[in-house]
C-alpha cells in the first residue's frame, strides 16, 4: 500500500508542476487564480496521503481540513479585492 | 493484500490520475472560461475518489469522519469557488473565446 | 431554538472530530462550541423558519445521489476533452428559470456548475448566463430536466 500512495503523490506533484507554468504564463491575473486555486485543492490531497504514508493520519487530516477552509476563504478574499477594484474602475492586469 | 486493499489502491491510482488530467486541463485549454471547466470538474470527482481510497484503508472513526467531512467540504466549495472566478471574469469583462470569432452574448469592453 | 440546533450540531461535530472523551477536553469543546454558537446561529434560521431549513436539508440529500452521477460524467466529459476526443467549442447561453427562491437559484446554479460542460457565470435577478463548452452541454441545459428536478426540490420545500 506505501507503493501505491507514493505513486498518488508522485502523479499529483506531477500535476502541481503544470498547474504551476499556468501560474507563471497567465496570462491574466484571473488564470493565475484559478490555478493556484486548483494546486490548493490539490494540496488538501496530498496532505492526507502524505498522512497516511507518515502513519499520522488523524494529525494530517485536522491540517487538510484546516487548510480546505483556509483555501476557499483565501480564494474568495483575493476576488472581492479583485472585483473590488473593478468596480472603482482601477488597474487589475500589472502593465506588460 | 485483501480486496479491500486492492480496491483503495485502484480508487487512490484512478483518482490521482484523474486530478493530473484536470491540472493538463488547466493548461491547455484556450481561454479563462474553459480552463474553469476543467478546474472545477475534473478535481471534484479525483479528490473524492483518493479520499474514498483513503476511507477503505479503515481507522478510528474519527478518521471516517475527517474523510467525509473534507468530501463534502469539496463538494461546497469547488462550484461555488468557481462560480465567483467565473463571475469575477464576467464583471471585469473578459471575452469569452469561441471558435472563429466574437461571441453575440459577449457583455462589453474588457476592462483590463 | 436555532441557538439549541446549532449548539447540539457543533458538538456533534467536534465528538466526531476531537476522539478524546476526558473531562478537560469535553470541557474545551463546551466552551468553544459555545462561543462559536453565539457568533453564527442565527444562520440556521436567516432563510425563514427552522423546520423549512431543515426540511430543505433533507429534500438536498434526496437530490444529491443524481447530482454525484452527474459530476462522474462531468469529470469524464472533461477528461475526453483534454485528450482531445471530444471538441471544445464554447458559447455563452442566457435564460429564465422562473424559480421563485434564493435557495432554489442557488441549488440550481450549483448544479449547472457541477454537471458536464456548463458554468454558472452570473445570476442577475431571474436570469442566469452560463458558458458552455460545447454547443451539445448548452442543448441539455435548454431542454430543462435539471430545471424541472430544482422546481419540485423548491416547491416541497
Amino acid at each position: 500500500m506505501p507503493v501505491a500512495l507514493a505513486a498518488a503523490v508522485v502523479v499529483i506533484l506531477l500535476g502541481v508542476l503544470v498547474l504551476l507554468r499556468r501560474v507563471i504564463v497567465g496570462p491574466r491575473l484571473l488564470d493565475r487564480v484559478v490555478a493556484v486555486n486548483v494546486i490548493g485543492t490539490k494540496t488538501i490531497i496530498l496532505l492526507a496521503l502524505v498522512g497516511y504514508l507518515a502513519g499520522r493520519p488523524g494529525f494530517f487530516l485536522d491540517i487538510a481540513l484546516s487548510y480546505a477552509l483556509i483555501n476557499f476563504v483565501g480564494t474568495i478574499a483575493v476576488l472581492r479585492y479583485y472585483e473590488g477594484r473593478v468596480r472603482r474602475g482601477e488597474p487589475v492586469e500589472e502593465e506588460a | 493484500m485483501s480486496v479491500l486493499e486492492i480496491v483503495a489502491a485502484a480508487a487512490i491510482g484512478l483518482g490521482s490520475l484523474l486530478m493530473l488530467a484536470t491540472a493538463f486541463g488547466v493548461a491547455v485549454f484556450p481561454d479563462f472560461y474553459t480552463r474553469l471547466h476543467a478546474a472545477g470538474k475534473g478535481d471534484t470527482l479525483g479528490q473524492a475518489l483518493v479520499l474514498a481510497g483513503l476511507l477503505c484503508l479503515g481507522g478510528d472513526l474519527t478518521l471516517v469522519v475527517k474523510l467525509v467531512l473534507i468530501v463534502f467540504f469539496i463538494f461546497i466549495f469547488n462550484p461555488t469557488a468557481t462560480h465567483a472566478l467565473a463571475r469575477a471574469g464576467w464583471v471585469s469583462g473578459i471575452v469569452p473565446w469561441v471558435r472563429g470569432g466574437q461571441d453575440p452574448g459577449a457583455p462589453r469592453e474588457p476592462g483590463a | 431554538m436555532g441557538f439549541v440546533v446549532t449548539w447540539l450540531l457543533l458538538a456533534g461535530l467536534w465528538l466526531g472530530l476531537s476522539g478524546f472523551f476526558d473531562l478537560i477536553h469535553l470541557l474545551f469543546g463546551a466552551v468553544s462550541v459555545t462561543f462559536v454558537t453565539a457568533l453564527s446561529h442565527r444562520y440556521l434560521t436567516a432563510g425563514g423558519p427552522l423546520g423549512r431549513g431543515l426540511r430543505r436539508l433533507f429534500g438536498l440529500l434526496a437530490y444529491s445521489p443524481w447530482l454525484l452521477w452527474q459530476v462522474a460524467l462531468a469529470n469524464y466529459d472533461v477528461l475526453l476533452r483534454v485528450l482531445g476526443i471530444r471538441r471544445v467549442d464554447p458559447q455563452v447561453v442566457r435564460f429564465r428559470p422562473g424559480l421563485a427562491s434564493e435557495f432554489g437559484k442557488v441549488t440550481l446554479a450549483n448544479s449547472i456548475t457541477l454537471t458536464p460542460g456548463t458554468v454558472t457565470v452570473e445570476v442577475a435577478g431571474g436570469e442566469f448566463i452560463v458558458h458552455a463548452i460545447a454547443p451539445e452541454a448548452a442543448a441539455d441545459l435548454a431542454e430543462g430536466a435539471m430545471v424541472r428536478r430544482v422546481r419540485r426540490l423548491e416547491g416541497s420545500a
